[in-house]
């Protein structure tokens, strides 16, 4: 797993270098056993809104299906396998979380202490702060959050079913 | 009812710092002015407005709590040299905002190592925005 941009919609301010100056992107880097924790319940809430997206059979999105997913994992001749297994978006993760009974509040407190920790480089350099979140409009942090599950939570999801076949 | 301005969050470098209470204080930059008299003659004069531009900038200064910490704090302002910048910013609800670019910590600041010891921190800045 690489690095990852996400372009902010909305620049925000913050210091640099004794300036103050207009954030562009926020780079996301892949989490490491530092950030267990963390992971671990971002991780628990994700699986529990794709169960919850399986018995409701909302299939909204059902690039997210995870037998379906397991199923392509396995199938090493398709070559569109792993572009379909990982085609969700953000925006599609954060709608599935939505429609789940995850508590968003605590969902959202999650996430910001993940990115606090330092997987969150401000135009790829600045540790991202909590007066920096602040800053972030609704829509950018939870547009971030989607990307960092889609790029790092999802993958590592269904390379653990896989191992586990 | 206007409220008083007590209770403001001190950001530094984009971090949050804490402070001891009633030590922050902050001068916005707009420097000194001098107004004197110049004779016409007569009994007349005429007033001469300037402004000191070399008192022109802004300061920030407040105490912290002496603590490994704070002594961490003030050794990463000092390193910077003139590359801090503090934002000041008002309970919700007041728009209260400032910020102090180019930042820096002018004097050496002394910690005291007593039950309430401090570190008594004065910034000289860029005039606020």
């Amino acid at each position: 797993m690489t690095d990852t941009n996400y372009i902010l919609k909305k620049p925000f301010s913050y210091a640099y270098k004794g300036d103050m100056q207009n954030a562009e992107f926020i780079t996301l880097k892949e989490p490491s056993y530092k950030q267990i924790d963390k992971v671990a319940l971002i991780k628990q809430d994700f699986m529990t809104a794709i169960e919850h997206m399986q018995s409701s059979s909302l299939n909204a999105i059902q690039s997210i299906d995870v037998q379906d997913s397991l199923t392509i994992i396995q199938d090493d001749e398709d070559p569109q396998a792993e572009s379909k297994e990982l085609s969700i978006t953000a925006k599609e993760a954060m709608q599935s979380l939505y429609m789940s009974p995850v508590k968003m509040d605590a969902f959202f407190v999650r996430c910001q202490e993940l990115f606090r920790s330092g997987v969150a480089l401000v135009d790829g350099e600045t540790k991202l702060t909590m007066p920096m979140i602040e800053k972030m409009s609704i829509d950018d942090f939870e547009l971030m959050s989607g990307k960092y599950i889609v790029n790092f939570i999802l993958p590592s999801l269904t390379d653990g079913m896989e191992e586990s076949i | 009812m206007a409220t008083q301005l007590n209770d403001i969050s001190l950001i530094i470098n984009n971090n949050p710092v804490a402070y001891e209470a009633d030590s922050l204080k902050w001068r916005d930059g707009f420097g000194e002015y001098s107004c004197r008299n110049a004779v016409v003659g007569g009994g007349q004069t005429l007033k001469i407005f300037s402004k000191d531009l070399k008192s022109k900038f802004g300061m920030v200064s407040f105490a912290l709590p002496s603590t490994a910490e704070s002594e961490a704090l003030k050794r990463e302002f000092k390193i910077n040299n003139d590359q801090n910048t503090i934002e000041l910013i008002g309970p919700e609800g007041l728009n209260f905002s400032k910020t102090f670019t180019q930042a820096c910590l002018t004097t050496d600041p002394e910690t005291s190592a007593a039950v309430d010891g401090q570190i008594e921190c004065e910034f000289s800045t860029d005039p606020a925005v």
